[in-house]
């Protein structure tokens, strides 16, 4: 088991820097998880660290050593492909011992490894099969048993759930789960899907354009999210983001709605903003209501089973509210309201969080 | 409507039909002229079906042919399984092992596919006179390896394109280094690519001439100019040459007769996804 530390590493191919000097430091036996959208330089962090690309500067360690220019297989990491990358030719227990076999382990030992894991992932009947007689969960299992016999220090996912049916990925969520809480190995799992961020992650790291936008825990991203980017990255549906004029006493919309926040202390330099709001935090009703709420229109409604999505629009802006379930009622219009203490600001200019302190 | 398609049909057979007989003119004749006693060969007479069948004939160019025939097959085994091999190793490092540099040489490399062998037979000729090479089947096994790199190379590299390279990257991190990962992981999943390109390979030096003449000494000599010498000359006897191309085509025949299915497909593989 091992840390982590990447030291200002960046990465180009040719003259373009995809990776601008990421630094971050993962504590032995953490899950962390690299999430952002597609091309953002998340796997190209990952195989850095495993050593399947070289990097253009900075430092790699992995436990106390610096990796820089270790070979992948003298890293003590194992990394699971996305597309699983099983050796077609080979059985499933070949394909686990494979590697094993490559580090000279003996046969008794190598047999014991290789039954270990597949106990471990349910695979023990499928040891003679090839990969192409196997299902995709089964496919996954046995990319994850190549990764578990070689009793790595860090483990590394490269979107490995991605190829599989969303009933699948989940148990795979829960079990992968699972199988940290008894190992307690370090593992470095790349995605681009924020759910799985949250469900897996002791830490997130949000990476944007090849820069780390926020490192932090689930709740903290959440909860706290450091820029636009972030805030709208995770969270589903997405944070509604609305521009606003500040002025004294309130933040105006550009429907002319005024936001009362009075007692919010936005620095007196800044007119322009943008208000961030989560959908659940919006509250709605169908009455109507005096000062301090807006009358708009529910354009449609999307039922989620455990809850619902109201869409409408303020302005150009297109609004959606997250509601529990309970009035089935056809809504086609009510009121809404902004409470103070739901409201992100973010700067016009570059979409940072702006620090505010309530009074 | 029905009749209509009946024409096409009709036509689109009687077409074929025609090409047919074209096609296979050349080995009717050489059949039906090879079974012939040599005095019943005449100009006039040469569509005709032989009245008595002369086996014999298959037999006396054999004896005569048995020498470029095993020349034939050391030259062609030889330079087919080293152009193949070679060309698979080329074919792996341009598309697994790529480094600075290395699609500017495998653009050269096919360059080398479009030079014409008479082009390049005169200075063959000095180059393998200066190694000592000249006149035996060392050189030309030598000369065709190599002329046969740029074709294999670029049928290996696009068949290794086709392996994921997170596959190459997972043996990888298993520990395996260049030649384990060609050997465990490559070249077991490139069998069908072998038998494309041997197959191919096999043909085209199997039926080559013109080196064969140009860089061989007579007791080297393959096939091809075994079959030429037995058809020169003053007073041929027909009968005999024929007997020897009929020989001389089985072996590349019976290849495709047997492994042809898996030549089509070797050619097909990867065209569509899994």
């Amino acid at each position: 088991m091992a840390e982590v530390i990447l030291e200002n590493i960046t990465k180009s191919f040719g003259k373009t820097e995809v990776v601008h000097n990421v630094s971050a430091h993962f504590h032995d036996g953490e899950f962390i998880v690299i999430v952002g959208p597609s091309g953002c330089g998340k796997s190209t962090v990952l195989r850095m660290i495993a050593g399947l690309e070289e990097v253009s500067g900075g430092n790699i360690k992995i436990g106390d050593k610096l990796v820089n220019n270790l070979e992948p297989k003298d890293r003590r990491i194992a990394m699971v492909f996305q597309n699983y990358a099983l050796y077609p030719h080979m059985n499933v227990y070949n394909n686990m011992a494979y590697g094993l076999r490559l580090q000279k382990h003996s046969k008794v030992e190598i047999e014991r490894r290789v039954q270990e894991a597949a106990q471990l992932l349910q695979l023990g009947e499928y040891l003679q099969r090839r990969p192409r007689q196997l299902s995709g969960g089964q496919r996954q299992r046995v990319a994850m048993g190549r990764a578990l016999v070689r009793k790595p220090e860090v483990f590394l996912f490269d979107e490995p759930l991605s190829n599989l049916d969303a009933k699948l990925r989940h148990q795979m969520r829960v079990e992968l789960k699972k199988m940290h809480k008894n190992l307690g190995t370090t593992m470095i799992y790349v995605t681009h899907d924020q759910v799985e961020a949250m469900t897996l992650a002791d830490k997130i790291v949000v990476v944007n354009k090849g820069r780390i936008e926020q490192i932090g825990s689930p709740d903290e991203i959440y909860n706290a999210p450091a820029s636009m980017f972030v805030a709208g990255f995770i969270g589903c549906p997405p944070m509604n983001f609305l521009p606003a004029q500040h002025s004294n006493g309130g933040l105006s919309l550009e429907n002319g709605f005024i936001i009362p926040a009075k007692d919010l202390l936005i620095p007196s330099d800044t007119r322009q903003l943008i208000v961030g709001i989560r959908p659940e935090k919006i509250e709605f009703s169908h009455l109507q209501r005096e000062s301090g709420w807006l009358e708009v229109d529910i354009d449609f409604i999307e039922k989620l089973g455990s809850g619902k999505l109201l869409y409408t629009t303020i302005g150009p802006q297109q609004l959606i509210l997250s509601m529990a379930n309970g009035d089935d009622r056809h809504i086609t219009r009510g009121w809404i309201r902004f409470p103070a203490e739901a409201l992100y600001f973010f700067s016009h200019q570059d979409g940072s969080l702006l620090k505010v302190k309530s009074s | 409507m029905k009749s209509k398609v009946n024409i096409k049909t009709v036509s689109y057979y009687a077409t074929l039909g025609i090409l047919v007989i074209f096609f296979l003119m050349p080995a009717y004749m050489a059949v039906v002229t090879a079974l012939k006693q040599p005095g019943d060969i005449t100009l006039p007479t040469s569509w005709d079906l032989p009245a008595t069948l002369n086996w014999a004939s298959f037999s006396e160019a054999f004896a005569m042919l048995r020498p470029n025939l095993v020349n034939s097959f050391i030259l062609t085994i030889c330079a087919t399984a080293g152009s193949t091999i070679l060309g698979s190793l080329n074919g792996y490092v341009f598309s697994k092992w790529k480094f600075k540099g290395s699609e500017i040489i495998f653009t050269l490399f096919l360059f080398g596919m479009f030079i014409p062998y008479q082009v390049i037979l005169i200075p063959l000729f000095q180059t393998l006179r200066a190694m000592n090479l000249y006149g035996g089947l060392p050189g030309l096994i030598l000369a065709h390896i190599v002329y046969g790199l740029p074709i294999t190379s670029l049928i290996f590299r696009n068949f290794y394109a086709q392996i994921p390279d997170s596959l190459i990257e997972s043996a990888r991190l298993d520990g395996a280094g260049f030649f384990s990962v060609y050997l465990k992981l490559v070249f077991p999943l490139s069998i069908p690519g072998f038998v494309v390109t041997s197959l191919w390979q096999f043909t085209q030096i199997w039926n080559e001439f013109l080196w064969a003449i140009t860089l061989t000494r007579h007791s080297e000599n393959p096939i091809t100019v075994g079959l030429a010498n037995l058809a020169g000359g003053q007073a041929v006897s027909w009968n005999l040459p024929m007997a020897g191309s009929i020989m001389a085509a089985l072996p590349v025949l019976c290849i495709y007769i047997f492994l042809g299915r898996y030549f089509i497909r070797g050619l097909l593989a990867g065209s569509v996804k899994e």
